[in-house]
């Protein structure tokens, strides 16, 4: 259900991306051959990015992909396994404090926008209303988090699977 | 406690984290966050601090350059360009004793100018001109070692990640630090093409005896044509994105998505690229964007605390105080560059690194983009070095082979890595070398 879920939002994000790269492409067309740049691209992408950055990242760190140096954990591994394990699971659950320091930061944030109705753009050309991109940022480090400590249960049982 | 021994013990604190095998980007946010808190001891001024850096630190169009060439090297290298470019270096360094050898660097600088990995330039070139230089009996050190070597050219020669990732650090333009990189880049594919012509000369063994014999020509010689049409998507990539950026016609990020649409246009043609494919380019898009963004916003909270524990004035102030001098400033950084480069990966380096020394170099009236140039240059030597040379265990993995192990790609790559260390110190001395394009 959570894998479900994360793929989705990580695939969402991916669209996102293609759909920046064609924007940008029909932008700078637009400006160079026909003087004519589409309004608000600019803005969008700018605002864009943070969260696909949270619509990707639960799925980056659920198949392992942020980046990480292993060498010593390998060379860890050989003399002390249940060692490197534990190591591993608190890494996971430093990433999970992480998040919660974001959501805690951003939630006031989305209640604000909500509320205020904050738009973002200038008015009359290009406006998007701010609250559904701090909700995708607080939506993906609640799947972030998730991920951390899903995976760091998993490690656990590992552990005790092999202590049997 | 005062604020910079909070700082320093965050730093020391990140290094080690990040030496045990904690995510890079969890290590620097999380110290960065809880320094903070304790500089101020105020939880809700480190909160706010990091929920700004979420905010606001990729809030610019500059920003999307990432996904954009992330996008086109990774098509690029699905399309099978990198393999007809060594097909065309090879036939053009035929005749040439250790041909193969030069031929794997050439098409490397090619390929390099199109991607910003090392990573996908490493996985390419193992599959193809490894086999080939093997067949031609040079020895598997040496063929492994040439790949691992060129592979570098990857993040050196523009478009290239490292040098967004140091643009952003650094606030210096995406743009700049192309430009800056391409003499430097052409230098060190002409210095190893000039080390492989020496070794095959005096260290033959080393090489491999194949190197010596002339090839036997082929059934049928390579026509131009044909030729042309092998390097022409490549070069009209080349064109379009350097060319772009160096006339000012394309911001970095505008460069970046018309190159990812272009090689796509390409990629249609050779019928590389199917559906599934292009899916799995997405998501793989996807995650390396998310990584690295995240690992630049957590690389500005990072900024951001050692800006308020004060630390890279009091750098500043201190080197100026024992008066260090230039030359010595250099010597200190670069050996800090290295050692950092055996424990931890380049990208970490550059991010660590950057924010600590910027207000010394600003201090200095030294110039930032060759800065930039001398930071990746120097952190990506790391890549050919144990115990964490990325580039060699990706060859490792590409080759798949038991006969050659990671001791080989080692090995075979540490004249390579001699020879960037020397190009390197060549870029600190005459910074005309980086500065003479922009």
């Amino acid at each position: 259900m959570l894998d479900r879920s994360v793929a989705f939002l990580n695939a969402v994000g991916s669209l996102w991306v293609l759909l920046l790269v064609i924007l940008i492409c029909a932008d700078s067309f637009g400006r160079s051959f026909f003087n004519r740049p589409i309004d608000g691209v600019t803005e969008l992408v700018a605002v864009s990015l943070a969260v696909i950055v949270f619509c990707q990242l639960p799925d980056t760190a659920r198949l392992d992909r942020l980046t990480r140096s292993e060498t010593m954990l390998l060379t860890l591994r050989e003399s002390n396994t249940l060692g490197a394990a534990l190591a591993v699971i608190g890494f996971e659950l430093l990433g999970a404090a992480v998040m919660v320091a974001i959501i805690v930061g951003t939630w006031p944030l989305l209640v604000e926008a909500i509320t205020r109705g904050y738009y973002i753009g200038e008015h009359g050309i290009f406006t998007l209303p701010e609250w559904p991109l701090k909700g995708l940022v607080v939506l993906g480090s609640i799947a972030c988090l998730l991920c951390f400590l899903v995976r760091a249960v998993g490690h656990w049982l590992l552990v005790r699977e092999r202590r049997r | 406690m005062e604020p910079f021994v909070v700082g320093l013990i965050s730093l020391i604190l990140i290094v080690l984290l990040i030496w045990t095998g904690c995510y890079v980007g969890i290590a620097l946010s999380l110290v960065s966050f809880l320094g903070v808190w304790f500089i101020k001891s105020d939880p809700v001024i480190a909160v706010r601090m990091m929920t700004l850096s979420v905010s606001d630190t990729i809030k610019h169009v500059d920003y999307a350059s990432i996904p954009t060439f992330v996008m086109m090297g990774m098509i690029v290298g699905k399309s099978g360009f990198g393999a007809d470019i060594y097909q065309v270096a090879n036939e053009i360094f035929r005749r040439l004793k250790g041909g193969l050898g030069v031929a794997t660097v050439a098409a490397n600088a090619a390929f390099a100018a199109v991607t910003g990995s090392s990573i996908a330039a490493a996985a390419v070139f193992t599959r193809v001109s490894v086999p080939e230089m093997i067949r031609y009996q040079y020895t598997k050190r040496f063929a492994v070692g040439v790949v691992a070597g060129s592979s570098v050219l990857g993040m050196i020669i523009p478009p290239s990640v490292m040098m967004i990732i140091y643009a952003f650090v650094a606030e210096q333009s995406v743009g700049d630090m192309f430009i800056a990189g391409i003499v430097p880049g052409l230098l060190l594919a002409a210095a190893y093409v000039g080390a492989i012509l020496v070794m095959t000369k005096l260290t033959p063994r080393f090489v491999g005896l194949g190197a010596l014999r002339e090839r036997a020509e082929p059934a049928k010689a390579m026509s131009a044509g044909e030729m042309a049409l092998k390097i022409g998507p490549i070069a009209a990539l080349i064109a379009i994105v350097l060319g772009g950026i160096y006339t000012g016609f394309f911001t970095a990020s505008e460069a970046g998505a018309t190159g990812a649409f272009t090689a796509y246009l390409l990629s249609l043609v050779k019928r590389k690229i199917n559906w599934e494919a292009f899916k799995e380019i997405l998501i793989d898009t996807g995650h390396i964007t998310a990584n690295l963004l995240f690992l630049i916003i957590a690389a500005s909270m990072y900024s951001r605390m050692l800006g308020i524990a004060g630390l890279p004035a009091l750098l500043s102030q201190w080197l100026d105080h024992i008066d260090l001098g230039f030359a010595w400033l250099m010597v200190v950084y670069v050996v800090l560059l290295l050692f950092l480069g055996t424990i931890i990966d380049t990208g970490s380096i550059i991010l660590v690194c950057v924010p600590l020394f910027l207000t010394t170099i600003e201090n200095m009236g030294l110039n930032l983009v060759w800065f930039g140039l001398i930071t990746v240059v120097g952190a990506e030597i790391g890549l050919l070095t144990p115990p964490f040379g990325l580039s060699c265990f990706v060859i490792k993995t590409a080759i798949n082979r038991p006969d050659i192990g990671l001791n080989d790609i080692f090995l075979g790559a540490l004249p390579f890595a001699v020879v960037m260390l020397g190009v390197l110190i060549v870029l600190i001395i005459f910074p005309q070398l980086s500065l003479v394009l922009l």
